[in-house]
């Protein structure tokens, strides 16, 4: 089977393609379709795991172009690090296919979703087999692409085509380093394979200085692709997307392509300290200020965005403290429980009728007993609680800051685990325990700064099968408010079955690198590297990442659901940096005023430049030449005397030149 | 006819054109058919030639020389002939050439003259990429210019007059630059020969300019000046930044198909005749010059995306972005490696057929909501469907989108021009980072633009736009999937470029 | 004897006169029979060289009776281009065509 191994980007791919040319036709049978190309995929995904857990391994590359005497190949390969990122995309590709069926069900556009959702998961799992650096990078592209297409899938909102642009050309600047990197790096190597790259790096062919130049560059791609500060900024905004898409590529698959990335080059890494260092504290940064602002935000898609982005500032803190398993391990648990929280969220939105804000929530429990459930079980997994999938990558990457970090990075990674286990219970107390509050108003908060939030609400009713009517209306919502009347109820099997799978998968996910069943999940992806010893914490670490753990849900338990603590406590006492979280530490605007600007600007003075000096020069030269010749013109007055005695005159002045110079005549 | 296949592809347009004009204007549907019988067969002739050429072979194929003016000393050979640099660029040539006829079915204005003007300069393009003597190179290069003229000054826009006289005479001038410049290396080559011998031929031209019987006639500043005069010449139709300003004017004037075929070709001549000309006969003075290429080629990228940036006007919009982008061509043959001159032919293909699809799309818009002005459309998903997805598709493809053509090229050119030897351009890992910000600019103008145009909420005027006509979906479909063959296998391309690639690299000792 | 020079002489001044009266006369037929002038002139320097020449041989002659039947034709021709114009444009005044205006 693991000869057979480019079957599992294909499926979604033939899907994707019958959904391009056919999705018309099949409407809401389009779910059927993608559902099914993600169900072979991930059986052949199992089975190739299976294989390369017993051993086996498979390459096949085939010339993809050739210069001079230089050519680069294409192909597939499976390694026991794809292996096991191919279960991660198809499962939570699967769930993601799956759980879609019920909430999308109301767009007229569902075919169109199925079909970029094939797609997404061919380009990820392309990127997964590449057995390249460059055709990782291809199908990295791609993904950008599929991210786009999904973020803007209702493009009829402004603030989605917005999202659309900022995400793709944010990601895009990160991906120029890293494209440029690649390129340095082939120019030095002489080959994009993984294996040349990593023997170049350890037989020391390539100098120090590129080494660490090129790891920075290809850093700068993963920065941009896993939301990184300070490129972090399209993740947020990429919320504007569909729920399922936030769980699938904004949360599990896509913007973990930059830690994979950073995997897949870490020999590259490894042999410059300075580029690691620069990983770790990229990584510490992230996860710490993002923590910050998810402690504040009432939008529950844009809290767990942010929660994504400070995780995966974690798994990039455990790269960059030689971390290597625990931040790979850490990829795949948060795979699990962030899909699983996106679709809770998700869930949780349909119920509540396209309504995003937590203070319209509330009071859930007892409605919807598998959402709550199963959302809590993704909380405690991602606050770090014993004996979730999320205690035990959480404590590794904690053992690697400690260990091979310094005392900042670990206090750092502290802090911002406390916050996580907060802002997480903050949002699950806000959501499902207390009163529901979304009973009758329509848009309590208007004025709010998050106010671009509310623009997602009714996104669904907008898109019903009104094809002929103005998108305008989409943006208000909808005057019948029948439907905000009716109390939330638990969703379809479509919906909860997803949300099962995942739940039970957070947690049992952990169980696979147990440290007293000797690290399993360690010894299959660092077989056959060279990559130095992995850290492991101490006993104490584990018990005071679960202390952590529990007082931050202790404290958001006393804020949010017991009320001993004011809900506005830390609000009123420092209203500064509450704006300054609520606004994002205003980088939206820092990088408007600093980048967008002064590029449109420049862009502006040059134009002007242009068509009054470069090409008021050409018009210049044009206009003088037919001035003189007007000139002369005139002098024309058509009377055949005059020409007559002009040229004679002519004639006489030769013939005198012509002696005077004693030219041909003399 | 097997042995003069290329001479029937050159002239099979012209007897087509012949064929027209004994057509009463009235019949309109029967012109236009013949119209596309014709160029269809060229593409058939050029793809059988394509069939035929042979991947392993360095040097001319397909070669026929015939003597054609014998004057005492000056002696103009028919002499035709293609390798791996002409050869994709005279299957473009065709393709685009044949679409674009398609895309201007929607014709009605003086239908004959149109189609006969389109088929003389089908001729003309094909012309240019398989002469091989200077002054059948130079008529060739000539002939396009009329046809274009007419095709911009009778049915183009509002500013036709203009932009029609505009092109016509900067481009003139860089013609009439190239023909003195042809004048003087053939003079020169003669008496470097001790006027032994005197050829307009190029390659044999390149041969004595390498082994002159009398190496002191050409000297360096001699030949310096020849190259220099030949880039101008070349880069007023490339165009290189400050040379660029009649390319805005003719192409948002022009008429869809014009445009296709003016983005699409003939701007690629301008990069041919650099490689073929200025590369091939003075490999040494590019060497010398190629930091200068390489700078210009770097403004020019930069320049045409700010300048795509700020446009108002979505056609001027993507004609600014053929400027950026043809500085990749730039970037690419300064680095003088075998990556990076294959980048630079892959830019020109790649480019023939992006542009021409992205001009195709505008056209098609522009048909239907009657503007161009990025700000009054909006929405066009909704209405518009298949167009927008088909625009949306050309966008990425020309931000280079890894799967479509643009990536390989640019690919390669950064390969190329990151590969560069230090003692050819001394700062080429600056030159190459700055050139990728150009990168990102593309991005941000292509994707802005989409955002205001195909995004967004519907506007009320648009509502009930006819979508895709069937005729449309030729020219659509065969850009695209043309643009995604090359992109998700180079190989098809590179396959056929890269003897003469190595031919051209190995001038100046790897 | 009379020297060549004289001949000469008498030539260019009645070439001169008729030049002159070409570019001045504004009347047609005027400036026809200045032409005329002109063309006997040379006729006149022909003539003489043939004669008196430092190559004197017939070839000179011969061509003066060319020039005076081709002076015929002219006139003739002339004058019918003068009828015409004179009964388009009801006048033979040299100022009022300047059709060759650009």
């Amino acid at each position: 089977m693991i000869q057979n191994a480019w079957l599992i980007p294909v499926f979604p791919l033939i899907a994707f393609l019958i959904l391009l040319f056919f999705g018309r036709f099949l409407k809401e049978k389009a779910s059927y379709v993608g559902i099914a190309a993600l169900a072979l995929s991930f059986i052949v995904s199992v089975l190739v795991l299976f294989e390369r857990i017993g051993g086996e391994t498979y390459k096949f590359v085939i010339e993809w172009i050739t210069f001079g005497e230089s050519a680069i190949t294409m192909g597939y390969e499976v390694t026991a690090l794809n292996a096991m990122m191919l279960i991660v995309v198809t499962l939570v590709s699967l769930v993601v296919h799956i759980f879609s069926r019920e909430y999308m069900h109301d767009d007229n556009r569902i075919h169109v979703f199925y079909s970029y959702l094939g797609l997404f998961s061919f380009s990820m799992l392309g990127l997964v087999l590449a057995p390249n650096v460059l055709q990782l990078f291809i199908f990295w592209e791609l993904v950008g692409l599929c991210s786009f297409l999904l973020v803007g899938f209702w493009y009829f909102k402004p603030e989605a085509a917005a999202a659309a642009k900022k995400a793709f050309l944010t990601t895009r600047i990160g991906d120029v380093g890293l494209l440029l990197g690649l390129v340095i790096l082939f120019n030095q190597t002489g080959s994009f394979d993984y294996g040349v790259i990593y023997a170049a790096v350890e037989n020391g062919l390539i100098n120090d200085t590129l080494i660490t130049a090129t790891a920075l560059l290809i850093f700068l791609g993963a920065v941009g692709k896993s939301a990184q500060f300070p490129l972090h900024v399209w993740l947020p905004d990429a919320m504007e997307g569909p729920t399922p898409v936030s769980a699938l590529i904004h949360a599990a698959t896509m913007v973990a392509a930059g830690v994979y990335l950073v995997g897949v080059m870490y020999p590259l890494f490894l042999a410059s300290s300075t580029a690691m260092t620069v990983v770790a504290y990229t990584g510490a940064i992230t996860a710490f200020f993002a923590a910050t602002m998810a402690l504040v935000m009432t939008d529950i898609k844009r809290v767990l965005a942010y929660s994504t982005i400070s995780q995966l500032g974690f798994m990039i803190l455990a790269l960059g403290t030689a971390g290597y398993v625990a931040g790979l391990f850490h990829l795949m648990t948060h795979a699990f429980f962030k899909a699983l929280l996106f679709l809770g969220a998700g869930s949780v939105i349909f119920a509540v009728h396209h309504r995003q804000d937590i203070r319209d929530m509330g009071g859930l429990w007892s409605k919807m007993k598998i959402t709550s459930v199963t959302f809590l079980i993704g909380a405690l997994a991602i606050a770090g609680v014993f004996p979730l999938a999320g205690f035990w990558s959480k404590e590794e990457i904690l053992a690697s800051a400690l260990l091979n970090g310094d005392g900042f990075l670990f206090a750092i990674a502290l802090i911002t685990a406390f916050m996580t286990a907060f802002y997480m219970f903050r949002l699950f107390f806000k959501t499902f325990t207390g009163e529901y509050r979304g009973g009758d108003h329509d848009d309590p908060h208007a004025d709010d700064p998050q106010v671009d939030a509310y623009g997602a609400a009714d996104v669904a009713e907008a898109d019903n099968p009104r094809d002929d009517s103005m998108d305008k209306e989409a943006h208000v919502p909808p005057a019948e408010d029948h439907d905000h009347h009716h109390s939330p109820e638990e969703n379809s099997g479509f919906m909860t079955l997803p949300l099962i799978v995942l739940a039970s998968l957070a947690v049992v996910a952990g169980l696979v690198n147990l440290p007293f069943m000797g690290h399993p999940l360690e010894g299959f992806l660092t077989e056959g590297l060279n990559l130095g010893a992995q850290p492991h914490g101490a006993l104490w670490l584990a018990i005071l990442s679960l202390v952590v753990a529990g007082s931050g849900i202790a404290l958001a338990w006393a804020m949010y659901y017991k009320g001993a603590i004011a809900e506005d406590f830390f609000a009123k006492k420092a209203p500064g940096v509450h704006n300054l979280l609520l606004n994002k530490y205003y980088l939206d605007e820092i990088y408007t005023a600093v980048f967008v600007r002064p590029t449109v600007a420049i862009g502006r003075f040059f134009w002007e430049m242009d068509k009054s000096i470069v090409d008021g020069i050409v018009n210049l030269i044009g206009r003088s030449t037919s001035s003189t010749g007007r000139s002369f013109g005139r002098r024309h007055n058509g009377q055949l005397q005059t020409y007559g005695l002009v040229s004679i005159l002519g004639g006489i002045v030769v013939i005198a030149l012509a002696f005077v110079l004693r030219g041909y005549f003399g | 006819m097997m042995g003069n296949l290329l001479t029937w592809l050159v002239f099979v347009p012209l007897i087509g054109a012949a064929l027209i004009l004994t057509i009463p204007r009235e019949n309109v549907n029967v012109i236009r058919s013949l119209a596309a019988i014709v160029s269809g067969s060229a593409l058939v002739l050029s793809l059988i030639i394509w069939g035929g050429f042979d991947r392993g072979v360095s040097g001319m194929q397909f070669e026929t020389v015939a003597p054609w003016f014998d004057i005492g000393f000056l002696q103009i050979n028919y002499e035709i002939g293609i390798d791996g640099l002409s050869m994709p660029l005279l299957v473009l040539t065709t393709i685009v050439t044949t679409l674009s006829i398609f895309a201007s079915f929607s014709i009605v204005k003086r239908v004959k003259e149109f189609y006969v003007w389109t088929l003389v300069l089908l001729t003309g393009m094909l012309g240019v990429f398989v002469a091989l003597d200077m002054f059948l190179f130079f008529l060739f290069f000539e002939l396009t210019l009329i046809p274009m003229f007419f095709l911009i000054g009778i049915w183009g826009g509002k500013m036709r007059e203009y932009a029609s006289f505009k092109f016509l005479i900067y481009t003139g001038l860089g013609s009439a630059i190239m023909f003195i410049t042809f004048i003087a290396m053939f003079v020169k080559g003669a008496e470097a020969m001790n006027f032994q011998e005197t050829s307009f031929s190029m390659i044999r031209l390149a041969e004595i300019y390498a082994n002159p019987a009398n190496p002191e006639v050409l000297t360096g500043a001699l030949k310096g000046g020849l190259f220099l005069a030949l880039f101008v010449a070349f880069a007023i139709k490339l165009p290189v930044f400050p040379f660029h300003t009649w390319l805005p004017n003719a192409h948002v004037e022009a008429p869809t198909a014009a445009s296709m075929i003016l983005a699409g070709v003939l701007l690629k001549m301008g990069g041919y005749g650099l490689i073929r000309v200025g590369f091939g006969v003075l490999p040494d003075q590019a060497a010398r010059f190629a930091t200068l290429i390489a700078i210009l080629g770097v403004i020019n990228i930069i320049y045409g995306a700010l300048l795509a940036l700020v446009q108002t006007d979505l056609k001027s919009l993507v004609a600014y972005s053929s400027i950026s982008h043809m500085g990749i061509v730039l970037l690419g043959v300064a680095s003088f490696t075998t990556a990076g001159m294959q980048g630079a032919i892959f830019q020109l293909v790649s480019h023939g057929f992006i542009s021409a699809l992205l001009f195709f799309m505008v056209g098609a818009i522009y048909e239907r909501t009657k503007t161009r002005t990025i700000s009054e459309l909006g929405g066009l998903s909704k209405s518009v469907p298949i167009l927008a997805g088909f625009m949306l598709a050309a966008a990425m493809a020309s931000v280079g989108l890894p799967g479509l053509s643009g990536f390989v090229s640019e690919l390669l050119a950064f390969i190329g021009i990151f590969g560069a030897s230090a003692d050819l351009i001394p700062a080429a890992y600056t030159i190459g980072v700055i050139g990728a910000i150009g990168i990102i600019l593309t991005a941000a103008y292509l994707l802005w633009a989409m955002q205001r145009t195909t995004f967004g909420p519907m506007k009320e005027k648009y509502v009930g736009l006819p979508d895709a006509r069937p005729m449309e979906y030729v020219p659509m479909v065969g850009l695209l999937v043309l643009s995604i063959a090359i992109g998700v296998y180079p190989h098809l391309l590179s396959d056929v470029i890269n003897t003469t690639v190595i031919d051209i690299v190995s001038k100046i000792g790897g | 004897m009379v020297p060549v020079t004289f001949f000469l002489a008498l030539a260019a001044i009645l070439f001169c006169i008729g030049l002159y009266g070409v570019l001045t006369r504004r009347h047609l037929v005027i400036v026809l029979v200045c032409i005329e002038l002109m063309l006997n002139s040379v006729n006149i320097n022909l003539v003489a060289f043939s004669a008196i020449g430092p190559f004197a041989n017939i070839t000179g002659q011969v061509f003066t009776l060319f020039v005076i039947t081709v002076a015929a034709a002219e006139a003739a021709v002339g004058l019918a281009i003068l009828i015409a114009l004179y009964r388009n444009r009801n006048s033979i005044d040299v100022i009022k065509h300047d059709l060759l205006r650009w």
